[in-house]
């Protein structure tokens, strides 16, 4: 509870700021705002800018603190105010995580990660590594599970746009990262799948595992959905006398079941929320064994703390040697 | 999202129908929307991202565990003073958690059975399941239920009125009179609405009724029935209710009928019929801790003048007289009024007479007497009750509203009262729904009108609880319609007790019947509703032969010769209603009368929140 509402507090204060609105914050306790708020279309053409005072507290105990605060919580109306205003912005955006390369503490920070794996210890002598940028498609997905019931998740799918390789990680790495909002000048990979192919891909791959996803929601509508077969059955059949009430009968029973079967239909919708693009760095090493044989390049990103293909590449080589 | 065609199959097999049960995807925007603005560069910077992404987790639909609408509406609920109470919260709960949007919320008068709608409607609304609905009532209250969601729920409505309006418009109320024209629901039936709410669904009792098959040929998602009398007189009528609303939870008419019902006012397996409904329908019912306000009663007899005395005894003799001789002559329906109508106001009677004096079909001596009669109606030219009306509206500071059964009293009161000084408004069936709307608007907000003359049938559904004094100017005989009246302003959301004045003339029907409603049943003692389940027992006990209450008054009236006689058949009655409210364990008995019929409601449903 306490956990949400400072969560709910975060929120305000950030829309507030993005939104440009001046506001006072009181002992962490109580927002203060001052917004501008457009009156409707329907009352005033053109929409006509009000300015509106706002004294809001996200928990309840700080109501009697502050008398003529409004209290913010999850599902108030003052909330999806802000949630409506906020759905305005941020739909598409693109940044660069930046990397400085410096060799020594890449290293390190490989280094580091192989060793958790001690098996995967290097046999290998670090070249001169270098940098680029790699361009991924981000789309975050608001999902709902629709019957007679519903319930949402949101999904988060990236797509290196030079590899093809699909994530679902990015959303939750980037959170609270700083990024730059132009893309990077030098070291960019020349991206290789068009945005649309990219997104099709992740609609695809989305769509994959929807299907392999928990079932019990459309089992426990066909139930609901069996039983109100039944009933209709029940009441249907065997309650008429003459053929033409039977053949009425009929009419309205099919045409209750289509209605039943529409209210129960499971339905996956899947809308787009935002969509990001990002140049991300990786860093490429050619490596040379011991023995001095050629191994093939280890990749390592920075952001992810991955090394991509020395984990699969090296026991090979340590098996060989 | 593909048309579903039923195959034609035989024999039924739900596989048969729809072997398919698998999900269906839906994308609800185009990538291409963003693409546009990626290909423009229209970048919003990343905080706006990140924070678009937060609110999605903030917004995401979840169980249906916790109400949603408590949580949105609360700040605008405490700036608009508006309360709402347990009961309704956890009916909204459990119609859509347990019920699956389908049910009958069958609460007692004055318990906000409109609330409770607007609350469902309002989280489906939240939760994003209904988009598209439409609330069905009857004419007059339109306006009170487009206000309602405004004010209480923040939702527009519009009131549909133009064929144009189903296919064009989302958030719909219509008039069921409007919608069920031929080419209204001609554009109806092409819809498939998310929610639909029937408002006063006893006017769905009967299959053959063009208000049932309409509302049946409706497409629709979740459905509400809202009535306080989802059962009058026959269990035929709850079967058609539910038949409505989920075909097929009672099984057939014919098993039905062998399986729950001993006749057609007398149930049997009462146990699991109880339990079946209880899966459909929700009954709140009134109690001590719901929150209403005091109800204090003041009877005031009133003695009648020589003149009216003599024409109210001739009157009554004429009306048994020709009731007795049981054929030809004036038919029974004509005398019963006239009986109603003296009791109600001269008048009120005169028009009657009048009729009955032009009838030129009946025998001389009736004729004449008819006459006779009439002519003595037109001597009357005040009566006694409304130097006492006068005298009350005088001593009133607040609003007060008179109900009386008959068009000819109420136009008696208003003119007495305005020749007095006192503006008035008239409240019945004949007004538009326009008229209706400004009446009470006027009612309401101007001061100058302080009193409202209403007569039932225009009162149905209204909800005045801004007045907190009544007037019976004269009682029904139906004890229920007394309910009726008297819920209409003491409902939750009453802030003040509630006066009730009933006037009952001396030795007449009325001060019998007042004496009976008062000393033997307590109907005015009991928090409103309890006085349902009283008029229960009466009605359905075995040995009374089914009849309703007003039956028995008017049997009294055909059987006995003298007052005397008269007052001995009352106090026999009051001493059988004695009887029987001692007789019986009080939840027993509660519990049988849930499930037998009568002409007031009795509880079907397990649902029961006291």
């Amino acid at each position: 509870m306490q956990q949400q509402s400072s969560a709910i507090f975060d929120f305000i204060v950030d829309s507030l700021r993005i939104s440009n609105s001046p506001f006072n914050i009181i002992d962490s306790e109580l927002i203060m705002a001052q917004c501008q708020v457009a009156v409707p279309r329907t009352f005033f053409t053109p929409t006509r800018i009000e300015t509106q005072n706002l004294q809001m507290v996200c928990n309840p105990e700080y109501l009697g603190k502050y008398p003529g605060s409004e209290l913010v919580i999850k599902g108030s109306y003052r909330l999806q105010w802000f949630i409506d205003g906020i759905r305005e912005r941020g739909l598409i955006t693109a940044g660069t995580f930046t990397y400085d390369l410096d060799p020594r503490r890449t290293q390190r920070e490989i280094i580091g990660i192989l060793n958790e794996n001690e098996h995967l210890l290097p046999r290998f002598f670090f070249e001169q590594p270098t940098l680029s940028y790699h361009p991924e498609l981000l789309v975050n997905f608001r999902v709902s599970f629709e019957t007679d019931e519903k319930k949402e998740e949101l999904y988060s799918l990236e797509i290196d746009l030079v590899n093809g390789e699909i994530g679902s990680n990015l959303q939750t790495i980037l959170t609270g990262k700083k990024l730059h909002p132009t893309p990077p000048k030098k070291n960019l990979e020349k991206r290789r799948i068009p945005y649309r192919e990219g997104y099709e891909s992740l609609f695809n791959h989305l769509k994959w595992q929807l299907q392999n996803h928990d079932s019990s929601w459309v089992k426990s509508a066909q139930n609901r959905w069996k039983e109100e077969v039944q009933y209709l059955e029940s009441f249907y059949h065997g309650n008429l006398d003459d053929d033409e009430d039977q053949k009425e009968a009929e009419a309205s029973f099919y045409r209750r079941l289509a209605e039943g079967y529409r209210k129960f239909q499971p339905m996956i919708k899947i809308h787009i929320v935002n969509v990001g693009l990002f140049y991300l760095p990786v860093v490429h090493y050619t490596l040379e064994s011991y023995e001095g044989k050629a191994l093939p390049s280890l990749i390592y990103d920075p952001l992810r703390h991955k090394v991509i293909q020395a984990s699969i590449q090296i026991p090979e080589m340590i098996k060989n040697r | 999202m593909d048309t579903i065609q039923p195959k034609p199959a035989a024999p039924r097999q739900l596989n048969d129908f729809y072997p398919d049960f698998k999900p269906v995807f839906e994308q609800t925007n185009a990538f291409t929307d963003f693409l546009l603005n990626m290909r423009h560069k229209k970048w919003d910077n990343y905080d706006a991202f990140q924070l678009h992404y937060l609110a999605e987790q903030l917004s995401l639909s979840q169980g249906f565990e916790d109400l949603l609408v408590l949580r949105h509406l609360q700040e605008y609920w405490r700036q608009n003073s508006f309360l709402h109470y347990p009961h309704q919260i956890e009916t909204a709960k459990k119609v859509i958690s347990q019920l699956h949007g389908r049910a009958i919320l069958a609460d007692e008068v004055g318990l906000g059975k409109t609330i409770e709608a607007g609350m469902i409607l309002k989280e489906y609304i939240l939760r994003g399941l209904v988009k598209r609905f439409l609330i069905l009532v009857p004419a007059a209250l339109c306006r009170q239920w487009e206000a309602e969601l405004r004010e209480k729920f923040a939702i527009s409505t519009l009131i549909a009125q133009r064929e144009w309006d189903w296919s064009h418009y989302q958030c719909l109320i219509a008039s069921i009179d409007t919608a069920k024209k031929e080419s209204h629901r001609k554009e109806i039936e092409k819809l498939y609405f998310d929610l639909v709410i029937v408002d006063e669904a006893h006017k769905l009792k009967s299959v053959q009724t063009q208000n049932w098959q309409f509302v049946n040929s409706i497409q629709k998602k979740y459905f509400l029935l809202l009535t306080a009398t989802p059962l009058q007189n026959d269990l035929k009528e709850l079967f058609n209710l539910i038949s409505l609303l989920k075909p097929g939870q009672l099984g057939n008419y014919r098993n039905f009928k062998k399986k729950y019902t001993t006749d057609k006012r007398i149930p049997k397996n009462e146990l699991e019929l109880k339990r079946i409904l209880g899966e459909v329908m929700i009954r709140n019912k009134h109690g001590a801790n719901m929150g209403f306000t005091k109800r204090i009663v003041q009877n005031i007899p009133i003695e009648l003048t020589a003149l009216e005395r003599t024409l109210y005894e001739n009157i009554t003799q004429f009306v048994r007289k020709n009731l007795l001789k049981q054929k030809g002559g004036l038919g029974t329906l004509p005398l019963l009024t006239l009986q109603r109508e003296i009791c109600s106001s001269t008048f009120a009677a005169v028009l009657t007479l009048f009729k009955l004096a032009q009838n030129m079909d009946e025998d001389p001596d009736t004729h004449e007497e008819a006459n006779s009669l009439f002519k003595l109606a037109q001597q009357v030219k005040q009566n006694s009750k409304m130097i006492v009306v006068e005298e009350l509206v005088k001593k009133t500071p607040e609003k007060i509203i008179i109900f009386t059964e008959y068009l000819g009293t109420q136009s008696y009161i208003r003119s007495r009262l305005e020749q007095a000084g006192f503006l008035t408004l008239a409240f019945d069936g004949h007004l538009s729904t326009s008229k209706k709307e400004l009446a009470k608007f006027q009612f309401k907000q101007r001061p100058e009108y302080k009193v409202m003359v209403c007569t039932e049938s225009g009162g149905e559904g209204i909800n005045l609880q801004f007045c907190n004094t009544m007037i019976n100017y004269d009682l029904p005989w139906n004890p229920m319609r007394l309910e009726q009246r008297i819920g209409r302003i003491h409902r939750l959301g009453q802030a003040k007790d509630v006066y009730i004045y009933n006037l009952s003339t001396k030795d007449t029907i009325e001060e019998h019947l007042l004496r009976l409603l008062t000393e033997k049943v307590r109907m005015f003692e009991m928090v409103i509703g309890e006085g349902e389940r009283v008029i229960g027992k009466l009605t359905r006990s075995p040995g009374r032969g089914g009849k309703s209450f007003e039956g028995r008054i008017m049997d009294l009236i055909l059987k006995t010769n003298s007052p005397e006689e008269l007052n001995q058949g009352f106090n026999q009655l009051g001493k059988e209603i004695e009887t029987m409210l001692q007789e019986d364990d009080p939840d027993r008995d509660d519990y049988n009368n849930s499930l037998k019929v009568d002409n007031r409601q009795p509880d079907l449903s397990g649902n029961e929140v006291k």
